[in-house]
């Protein structure tokens, strides 16, 4: 466990460090300053020659990689052009909101997927499993972005039980009750969309992991020793089919970023995604690099995660 | 200088450990084994799984890379990679297992013809015409060029890879346990018809096995091998009458007899061997259980024992 | 065993051909009613969208017209015009053949990077295939969508080519990983040693040998792909960092829906694009679900 660990950890800092330099290439290429969004992107090159030397584009890469890297370690991650602002602080912003996003789309992820998983793999084949595993074939082929777009003008518009942008009503105190309210009440229709989208992996994975143990001897033992139907499900089954789930937890975040970005976006949700985009479009690359930067390490850290799960939970993959 | 010369072969495998995946120790597959076969005689090669027989022959044709020792074929060293590719043609295979041995997405005639279209130019016509003698010369249907592996039996299989592997007339062939895949009834037929085609092309076996019945009847010269090692080598004759090392004596001891008259005889013999090997182990081997270096009892036959003084 | 041997080199008319494995897969997947009818679906679409954009003049469909901005399905124009008074019909005939095409494009790209990638460091294995599989590690960890929005974004002369060679770039990894991985077990088979004694080198063993016993699995993950390229394509476009808005995907129509009024009220905009993206995603898959079945079928017979 220990071992696979550390390798495990050894296998990620080349990770992070070919990903950091990835950004610093691409941050490069853009117009501007966009490691310290010091200056416009739309300078004159007249001007931006005069600016090298006090810029330090003069030095070599790796003097400033290194500056960049260091101002990174230490929570500096420049200054965003649009805002006038650091960007930390726009990102700390924005960050709670996605966190808050992804938190409730998790929780819609199992609080489907458990039910539905179970359901499906006890009575396969019945009239029950076979209207749930139609669900998880057509969300499997419903791209995210027509799903989210459809749950909006339906429930958003034409219904109008949920509001259509914003992540809180204006004009609420924060830390009030309406405030918490009204942050969850904007929540629900964005976590929803998505977690019925992506939960569709975790469906067929329970149902299939739940048949597969069924069928296995010691089940069978089980039941030739007398044990009640619930007691072979509860104790014996699902201990064994529900472990291997939280090591998906790792590639839900993962998969979660990009979907914030098209959720946010639809939602008109103010997270990172819809940071992300704002800042592409308007130009503000400081912010840009930040936010790849985060969201490729959290990327790192959930494949992590996840890896070290899995070994927790299945033995075989520590041998490797 | 005989036809085929292994000098002192070794070749070992490393093994992996630790947090950075060194090699931390090596297996000795094959571990100092020498042998000499004269052209157009039988070489058998003897032991249990995991002996280093295969990987032996596997070495020889250039599957496993030799970790040391020198490897000479007709008079060339074939020990490394580039000078193998001129005596290629001349040194064949059959595989073991006629099932993986065939690649199930090939017709028969690609089967076939893959040795050829590597060393001979020949045009689609002619191509046809060889493969339809070669599956004939081997017992099978020449219309059955077009089928695929998965349509013929074990035996029939077995006879495509031989098919193949005489295609180019090779002067060598290392034969991999090429029977023991098969059904009983079948094994015969393989091997009279192995033993045929070698009068007729002039051929020269190194035979792997470990059912020393097949062995018996198929070669001259025996060669028996334990945890890398030999434990014993000479000609058939010398191996089955007079077996001299403990490892040898029980796997002779081991061989079936169907005459029920000397079973009591049989029963007898090989309770004592039994008593010897559990009493003398120690004797045979050294203390890590591996087989000491050959000794000669006569010109031909050798015996790994202990040297003496 | 036959040992037959009548007229072996003059009469070839006896000689059995036996079925191909591609041939016997296409007798299952047309058996089978769901994937037929998949099948025929997109074979129908693919020739009416490409026969019908050849007649299509896209620059007409594309400019903007004043006089007839946001008009509902009508006589004129069969499912309406867009903000830009543009026809809605003639969009979504070009945007599905564009769609359909980078669809087709990148996956046949991805999967050339994937199984020369795959094959290469299954059939080596060892080092070769240590460091390739880092890369490929490397490569799959990173947050696919945002890389891509900031290549696209920062690119210099973008156009739909730089558009695709972006895509393929960040999307041939799983197709390596999974080739790879069933390459690393073939090579141990005996026929993968046999012709090395018979003299091929590595690479004919690669690509006549191993390549057509991974075949089947190739097929079926490239139809799978698919589908899920043209959707990735789909939500570029619908983001505004896919194809430019002269060149209509069914993306951009999608796209205009970012605007509330127009997801609000005028849905003959954004629905029929959505209908189509889907019912094409699930004829795919459709297809590929039924191959996967066809290939198990063929093994199970073996």
């Amino acid at each position: 466990m220990w071992k696979f660990s550390v390798r495990r950890i050894l296998i990620m800092i080349p990770q992070i460090i070919l990903l950091s330099i990835l950004i610093f290439i691409l941050a490069k290429m853009m117009p501007g300053d966009a490691l310290s969004g010091m200056v416009d992107p739309n300078v004159s090159p007249e001007r931006l020659e005069e600016l090298r030397e006090s810029l330090g584009w003069n030095d070599p890469w790796y003097v400033q990689y290194g500056d960049w890297v260091g101002g990174v370690v230490q929570g500096d991650l420049g200054q965003s052009f649009r805002f006038k602002m650091p960007v930390s602080e726009i990102v700390g912003q924005r960050i709670i909101n996605t966190f808050w996003l992804s938190l409730a789309t998790l929780i819609f992820t199992y609080l489907i997927a458990i039910p539905l998983g179970i359901t499906s793999g006890r009575y396969n084949d019945s009239l029950l499993d076979q209207a749930i595993t139609s669900y998880t074939y057509i969300g499997f082929a419903t791209p995210l972005f027509i799903f989210a777009l459809v749950m909006l003008w339906v429930f958003g518009f034409m219904l109008g039980w949920f509001p259509t942008s914003g992540s809180v009503s204006p004009g609420l105190e924060p830390g009030t009750f309406e405030y918490v309210m009204s942050k969850i009440y904007h929540l629900i229709l964005p976590a929803i969309a998505m977690a019925l989208i992506t939960t569709v992996n975790t469906v067929q994975y329970l149902r299939s992991e739940i048949i597969d143990t069924k069928q296995k001897d010691f089940i069978i033992t089980a039941r030739a020793k007398g044990a009640s139907e619930s007691r072979v499900y509860n104790r014996h089954i699902l201990r064994n089919s529900l472990l291997p789930l939280a090591a998906f937890f790792g590639f839900e975040i993962t998969g979660l970023i990009g979907g914030t970005i098209f959720v946010e976006n639809i939602f008109g949700y103010p997270g990172m995604g819809q940071l992300f985009l704002e800042s592409i479009t308007l130009r503000d690359y400081s912010v840009v690099t930040a936010v790849t930067l985060l969201f490729g390490i959290a990327a790192i850290l959930g494949a992590l995660l996840s890896d070290i799960i899995l070994s927790l939970v299945d033995p075989r993959i520590r041998i490797k | 200088m005989a036809f085929l010369e292994v000098e002192d072969l070794k070749v070992h495998f490393p093994i992996k450990g630790g947090i950075f995946g060194r090699t931390v120790d090596y297996v000795r597959a094959v571990d100092g084994v020498s042998l000499s076969l004269e052209k157009g005689k039988t070489y058998g090669l003897v032991g249990e799984s995991g002996s280093g027989k295969t990987t032996t022959g596997r070495a020889i044709i250039g599957l496993n890379k030799i970790t040391s020792g020198k490897v000479t074929f007709d008079g060339n060293d074939i020990s490394n990679l580039k000078s193998r590719s001129e005596v290629r043609k001349d040194v064949q295979m059959i595989f073991q297992d006629p099932y993986s041995s065939l690649n199930p997405k090939k017709r028969v005639i690609d089967i076939v013809a893959e040795p050829l279209r590597n060393f001979e130019k020949l045009s689609k016509k002619e191509e046809k015409i060889r493969v339809q003698e070669l599956l004939e010369l081997v017992g099978l249907s020449p219309e059955s060029i077009l089928k695929y592996p998965h349509e013929f039996s074990g035996g029939q299989r077995q006879r495509i890879g031989i098919a193949r592997a005489i295609a180019l007339k090779p002067k060598l062939i290392i034969a991999d346990e090429p029977v023991s895949a098969l059904d009983v009834s079948v094994q015969a037929q393989v091997l009279n018809f192995m033993q045929d085609i070698q009068q007729e092309l002039d051929l020269t076996y190194l035979f792997i096995g470990h059912d020393l019945g097949v062995i018996k009847h198929m070669c001259d010269k025996i060669g028996i091998m334990y945890k890398g090692r030999y434990v014993e080598e000479g000609t058939t004759e010398e191996i089955f009458n007079n077996p001299q090392h403990i490892y040898t004596k029980r796997l002779v001891a081991a061989i079936p007899d169907i005459d029920p008259k000397r079973r009591q005889e049989q029963t007898q013999f090989r309770q004592e061997v039994k008593t010897e090997y559990e009493q003398s182990y120690n004797d045979y081997f050294d203390d890590e259980g591996l087989a000491y270096k050959l000794q000669p009892v006569t010109d031909t036959h050798l015996v790994a024992l202990p040297e003496k003084g | 065993m036959e040992t037959n041997n009548a007229n072996v080199n003059e009469d070839n008319t006896k000689i059995q051909k036996s079925p191909s494995g591609l041939s016997i897969i296409w007798r299952e997947l047309v058996r089978d009613k769901l994937a037929l009818v998949s099948l025929i679906f997109l074979i129908v679409i693919t020739v009416f969208v490409y026969g019908v954009a050849l007649i299509l003049d896209q620059d007409e469909i594309v400019r903007v017209d004043l006089f007839s901005i946001h008009e509902p399905p009508g006589e004129e124009f069969i499912l309406g015009t867009d903000y830009g008074g543009r026809d809605i019909f003639g969009q979504l005939i070009i945007g599905t053949r564009n769609s359909l095409s980078i669809g087709i494009l990148v996956t046949l790209m991805t999967g050339v990077i994937g199984i020369v990638f795959g094959l290469v460091a299954g059939y080596f294995g060892g080092n070769i295939d240590n460091i390739m599989m880092r890369i490929t590690d490397f490569f799959m960890i990173l947050p696919f969508l945002m890389i891509v929005i900031v290549f696209v974004a920062i690119v210099p002369s973008y156009s739909v080519l730089t558009f695709s060679l972006i895509m393929t770039a960040f999307l041939w990894m799983g197709k390596a990983r999974l080739i790879r991985s069933k390459a690393l077990q073939e090579k141990e088979l005996d026929y993968v040693q046999a012709s090395k004694t018979l003299g091929s080198s590595n690479f004919k063993i690669m690509f006549t040998q191993v390549l057509p016993n991974i075949s089947s699995l190739i097929i079926v993950t490239m139809t799978l792909n698919l589908a899920n390229n043209i959707g990735l394509e789909s939500g570029l476009s619908f983001l505004g960092f896919g194809f430019p808005e002269s060149t209509p995907s069914l993306g951009t129509l999608l796209s205009y829906a970012r605007n509330p009024q127009t997801l609000e009220y005028r849905w003959w905009i954004w629905v029929p694009a959505s209908v189509l993206i889907l019912l094409l995603m699930l004829a795919i898959r459709n297809v590929g679900e039924a191959l996967k079945r066809a290939t198990d079928a063929r093994q199970r017979r073996g």
